[in-house]
């Protein structure tokens, strides 16, 4: 595993010095379009993943994750809208972008016949390294991604999390500077996951841009600095979770004796719903910011109630999340303006309201 | 944590102008298709039931290999050293390699790319720096080589034969190196194929079609439009010499009396050219047929049967005569003495040859733009989101 926080050999080991005159960075697309014979896949996105955080991308299935992400990758073609990837188009210049993008699809692409070791070698030979540089990268992303022992063996014997593991470790052998992460946890273990995390967290503090998606949102709420929220092909808006503003909603109330508690809340006039189900000894409270939460909490330990927990009840990306659906099923979505440069317009209006 | 080679931090942001350290923008061809080569072929041929395949493949050459030599020795009806039967026994070796491999050559070179697609490792390889071009030529030249491998598995027996005699060696390294380019035709068909069509199972079979539109096609073609040469030439009976038989067999009537009679007879000058794209012939033709006929008409034992090429080269040549040489007593003439011997046809492999390399040209074409990426249009049933 590897260490969490670690120090500057933190992250996918670098076999060559980078210069430092950087150009424009990260990922950049507005208004991006897509369709598929009848099926309109995008319909107006716009994602911004600076270079040096790990930005999530969000939504339910089928809103259109994967075909961005492919659009990203220079494997498909944008109907409209722009793309820089580090600064370049993908449609000019695809082998330049290609050069600086490392994609980890969501169906594992793996040679079975092939070991882990000589996959990393083959696709750092495809990315243009030499023979030498390549056999040493590999070697060192096998240790990277603990991935030694098993690295002589067909890959087919991997598990699920060990090919995801190797995936990692091919999608960064040419040392990109943008990350595409395509539901890059599906499928791992709690351990797996953490670790995940600990490496995408060490890449982004390196200066990568990373972007992953999922729909999974506890899994991103752990590691994602932004979060761009998708749904039916438009960006619907950005989350900023850095930022310390957004502590308000429901949170989860558990005191050891919860007919001590209820009185006091009643004294204060806070609303308070009793948790259905098992969980007797808890109540859930709404607030409206950390200001308040902290607050209430002193309140309620200066009258004696012998608190165990207090908690947000779902994770911030979970309550983005939530607030934004109830905000888009109460202000439904402006009917669709036009194809594209229309749908462009739209979204960033929605993505605007969305925005806090 | 890593060891610690070079400068482990990776300076954020920056990297755009590191090409010539870390890379370049452009793939040379040779890293791309030495890498794309071995990775297909380590891919495909680590498996134990290739080897087994190959073992077979060699056990049923050598059956065929032993049952050529008995029906050339019941043919010639020599003893049992036989001892011109290598050409025989090398031809029957050659036609039966070309006839398995027309068999192989689609099933290993139309699952490539669409096999990959499935896989999900072409997208990863798309990613790369390879250029369309680049890796359909790399997966073409990885079926090739594997096709050809149940070439070099038949070789021992071609040593077999020439050891048997009557082989000249020219003839023989273009039969094997005709036979090795027709599997790159075929190969070169199916990787495009594969590129071209969303599943594997849809682009093996249009391979088949496709092969068989060349080996059986052409035949079906040229014997459809054979009733539509037919023609008539005017003839008179012939007279042959009745006490040299065996002679005037070969160098046709003596004499011709009586009047002349519309004889009916086919000018297939127009459409033998039909037959020129197919696989067999290409090869058969490619082969100049030995100047010197072992047959020695005053020794009826020197008589020996012509292999399977050396009759199909001799079929197509045959069929590119004017009518007047079928005919006995054309216009009232006995043939030239000779003339018949002489008749060397022109080739016709560089006309078949050029149409299968046009075909599979554009084929590749095609296939290329469908790996091309950005892609404007997924391969069908995809999936979208």
């Amino acid at each position: 595993m590897t260490t969490p926080g670690g120090t500057e050999e933190a992250g996918p080991p670098a076999a060559l010095d980078l210069p430092p005159d950087a150009p424009p960075s990260g990922i950049t697309a507005t208004g991006v379009a897509r369709r598929f014979g009848p099926v309109r896949a995008l319909r107006g996105v716009d994602v911004m993943a600076p270079a040096g955080a790990i930005t999530a991308l969000v939504g339910p299935n089928g809103s259109g994750k994967t075909t961005l992400m492919m659009v990203l990758a220079s494997l498909l073609r944008p109907d409209a809208g722009s793309v820089r990837i580090a600064g370049v188009d993908p449609v000019q210049d695809p082998a330049a972008v290609r050069r600086h993008t490392g994609w980890m699809p969501d169906t594992l692409g793996v040679w079975e016949a092939l070991t882990a070791r000589e996959i990393l070698e083959m696709m750092g030979r495809l990315y243009g390294l030499d023979r030498d540089i390549a056999r040493s990268r590999a070697g060192q992303l096998l240790e990277w991604q603990e991935l030694s022992t098993l690295a002589d063996e067909p890959a087919r014997v991997l598990s699920r999390g060990q090919q995801q593991r190797l995936s990692l470790a091919r999608a960064v052998v040419h040392e990109p500077q943008v990350l595409l992460l395509d539901e890059p946890a599906s499928g791992l273990d709690p351990g797996s996951r953490i670790r995940l995390r600990d490496d995408l967290r060490q890449m982004a503090a390196a200066g990568k841009a990373i972007l992953v998606s999922s729909h999974v949102l506890s899994e991103l709420d752990e590691m994602a600095d932004l979060a761009v929220f998708m749904h039916d092909g438009r960006s619907v808006g950005v989350e900023d979770l850095a930022g310390d503003g957004a502590a308000g909603g429901r949170y989860l109330l558990t005191a050891l004796d919860v007919r001590a508690l209820l009185p006091v809340l009643e004294r204060y006039a806070v609303a308070y719903r009793q948790q259905p189900g098992r969980r007797q000894d808890s109540v859930s409270v709404e607030v409206a910011s950390a200001d308040e939460a902290a607050d209430l909490l002193s309140i309620l330990v200066a009258a004696g109630v012998r608190v165990v927990a207090f908690t947000p009840e779902a994770s911030r990306l979970e309550t983005a999340y939530l607030e934004l659906d109830r905000m888009r099923s109460a202000a439904p979505v402006a009917p669709d303006a036009g194809r594209t440069g229309g749908a462009g317009r739209a979204s960033r209006r929605v993505g605007r309201r969305g925005n806090r | 944590m890593p060891p610690a080679d070079g400068p482990t931090q990776v300076d954020g942001g920056g990297g755009s102008g590191a090409a010539g350290a870390a890379g370049v923008e452009r793939l040379g061809w040779g890293r791309a298709l030495s890498t794309v080569v071995r990775m297909e072929l380590q891919q495909h041929l680590r498996s134990r039931a290739w080897y087994i395949m190959l073992a077979v493949w060699f056990v049923v050459i050598g059956l065929v290999t032993w049952g050529a030599f008995a029906s050339f020795n019941v043919l010639s009806a020599e003893g049992p050293s036989g001892l011109r039967a290598g050409r025989y026994v090398f031809e029957a070796v050659v036609g039966f390699v070309l006839l398995f491999g027309l068999l192989v050559a689609p099933a290993m070179s139309a699952s490539t790319i669409s096999g990959s697609r499935a896989g999900g490792t072409l997208a990863v390889m798309q990613v790369t720096l390879l250029t369309p071009g680049q890796l359909l030529t790399g997966k073409w030249l990885a079926s090739w080589a594997a096709a050809l491998a149940f070439l070099a598995t038949a070789l021992p027996y071609i040593v077999v034969a020439m050891t048997l005699g009557g082989l000249d060696v020219s003839g023989l390294v273009v039969f094997v190196v005709m036979v090795a380019v027709e599997l790159g035709v075929v190969c070169a068909i199916g990787t495009a194929v594969s590129a071209i069509s969303a599943r594997t199972l849809f682009a093996v079979v249009a391979t088949y079609l496709l092969v068989a539109l060349f080996s059986l096609g052409t035949i079906v073609a040229f014997a459809l439009t054979m009733p539509l040469t037919q023609t008539t030439v005017p003839a008179n009976i012939p007279q042959w010499n009745t006490e040299a038989e065996g002679e005037a067999a070969a160098d046709g009537p003596d004499a011709c009396f009586g009047r002349l009679h519309p004889q009916t007879t086919y000018d297939t000058r127009a459409t033998y050219w039909m037959l020129a794209a197919n696989p067999f012939v290409v090869v058969s033709d490619a082969v100049r047929t030995p100047a010197q006929v072992p047959y020695d008409s005053d020794d009826p034992d020197t008589w020996a049967p012509d292999g399977v090429m050396t009759s199909i080269s001799f079929a197509v040549r045959y069929l590119q005569r004017p009518p007047e040489m079928k005919v006995s007593c054309a216009h009232g003439e006995p043939a030239q003495p000779g003339a018949e011997a002489a008749w060397r046809g022109t080739p016709v492999w560089p006309l078949g040859l050029g149409l299968q390399l046009a075909v599979g040209g554009a084929l590749f074409a095609w296939g290329r733009y469908r790996v091309a990426t950005p892609a404007a249009r997924l391969p069908r049933g995809h999936r979208v989101t």
